[in-house]
């Protein structure tokens, strides 16, 4: 088989698991989320199914407010909102990350949109906070938003924390 | 040298054991408030996910703390097993968390849990007895306090009971159980507390009991209600008692009503009264003494 027909190959390939994926790519770019204004993105929920929609208002190329819609808050505002798609959970979780040490509310609303996230990975960053994190406050934010995440592994978490010695 | 280099080792090891210590007592206290939060969030939570951790720190070795949180977690769960568990503690806790969980109870506020409390009260100990009272007060369960003070054949159970309708402002259980039991210093005292000052007025012009009228009296110028200086001058007025008369001043005294005292002074003819009621101006610290001692030295009273 010719190199040419290989190549056809996995183009073809690589287009079927695109198709696959739905009409809609998954976004990426949340690391250059610098320019001023409210950014939107959505990434699969802890509910399953569903979606979480994420908000995030930029100011000097830093976010001062992080807002995910719900049971907790409403939505944001209603005027302009960039909107960045469908974006992965780690995507997502790796951005919001960088901000669980901020003071003021950022840190702990950033703490609140990785628990709204589907997956063991949002899940695993809030018990490695509760285990090892040297700022107590941080750890009791981490444990109030797992058990407000409602997933039956952070009660399964909960469970085993309040009752281990 | 040998000696003194085992010295500093021992020294060492003695300082790096208390660091340990501290640390691991730190450690104990960073997993409590940690398990504290993680309960505290449950209240959050849907019962159904909630309920069985929270039972589970109930039922587990932890400490009085953390159960005494959980039993208020339970207090805000709205389920039935939330009110049964609460209920099965307050019936059979031990210490602390018995009278922690009839607390609960009153908080929670729920009418079955509620209910239970009259059997507790009858069958408890006097720790109990109060933790059932201060429960209704929480719940302000008006009749549950009124009904103790109704049938309770002790005396401090009737003035503690009055006194917690007197923290609710019940005055209507107040005033029926003057009716119902007669006055008494307890409910004198529940009157001032919920600033009642129709049922004194009732009791100072009661003379059926004179000590009782008296503290009354007195009562009624502690509360200070719009006109008691004017039922406070009519009685002044009224009696031939010394004592009576007595109570009054002392009321208009401690109501500050020097305007009523210095209107008793002019129009009193008796010089010994008049010297008693200058005494009562000048101990009120009234503005009208200087002008009361110069009509005096004047002649013109």
């Amino acid at each position: 088989m010719s190199l040419l027909i290989r190549m056809r190959g996995l183009i073809a390939f690589a287009l079927m698991i695109a198709a696959g994926l739905g009409n809609e790519t998954i976004a990426s770019g949340l690391i250059a989320l610098t320019e001023d204004g409210w950014h939107t993105w959505r990434v699969p929920s802890v509910e399953i199914p569903g979606e979480e929609r994420i908000y995030v208002l930029m100011r000097s190329g830093e976010p001062t407010e992080i807002e995910v819609p719900g049971r907790w808050c409403n939505t944001p505002h209603d005027g302009e909102v960039i909107d960045l798609g469908l974006v992965t959970t780690d995507e997502s979780i790796d951005w919001l990350q960088q901000y669980i040490r901020s003071r003021s509310d950022l840190g702990s609303d950033a703490l609140a949109a990785i628990s709204r996230h589907a997956g063991d990975r949002s899940l695993n960053v809030l018990i490695e906070i509760v285990e090892s994190d040297s700022d107590h406050e941080l750890r009791e934010e981490a444990v109030f938003w797992m058990v407000l995440s409602e997933s039956d592994a952070a009660f399964q978490y909960i469970d085993r924390l309040i009752m281990n010695d | 040298m040998h000696t003194r280099l085992k010295l500093i080792v021992v020294l060492l090891a003695l300082i790096t054991a208390s660091a340990g210590v501290a640390q691991s007592s730190q450690t104990d206290q960073d997993k409590e408030d940690l398990k504290m939060a993680a309960l505290e969030a449950l209240m959050h939570a849907p019962s159904e996910q909630a309920l069985p951790i929270v039972i589970k720190v109930l039922n587990g070795d932890n400490s009085d703390d953390l159960k005494e949180g959980a039993l208020f977690i339970l207090s805000q769960i709205d389920h039935p097993d939330a009110t049964a568990t609460l209920l099965e503690f307050a019936r059979s806790g031990d210490g602390d968390l018995q009278l922690e969980a009839i607390r609960m109870i009153g908080i929670n506020g729920e009418n079955e849990a509620m209910a239970g409390l009259i059997d507790l009260y009858s069958a408890g100990d006097e720790d109990v007895r109060e933790a059932v009272l201060e429960a209704y007060l929480i719940a302000d369960d008006v009749d549950g306090v009124f009904n103790i003070a109704m049938t309770t054949q002790s005396e401090d159970e009737y003035e503690e009971a009055v006194t917690i309708l007197a923290a609710m402002d019940a005055h209507e259980a107040l005033s029926k159980l003057r009716e119902a039991k007669g006055p008494s210093d307890a409910l004198i005292t529940a009157y001032i507390i919920s600033d009642n000052d129709a049922e004194l007025r009732i009791l100072a012009l009661d003379g059926s009991d004179t000590e009782l009228q008296i503290e009354a009296i007195q009562a009624l110028g502690i509360v200070g209600a719009n006109d008691a200086d004017t039922v406070l001058v009519e009685i002044y007025r009224s009696t031939d008692s010394e004592d009576i008369k007595e109570a009054a001043l002392e009321g208009l005294l401690i109501g500050d009503y020097d305007d009523s005292v210095l209107a008793l002074y002019r129009a009193s003819n008796n010089v010994a009264e008049k010297r008693d009621l200058l005494e009562v101006l000048v101990v009120m610290d009234s503005d009208s003494v200087m002008e009361v001692i110069e009509e005096a030295l004047a002649g013109d009273q």
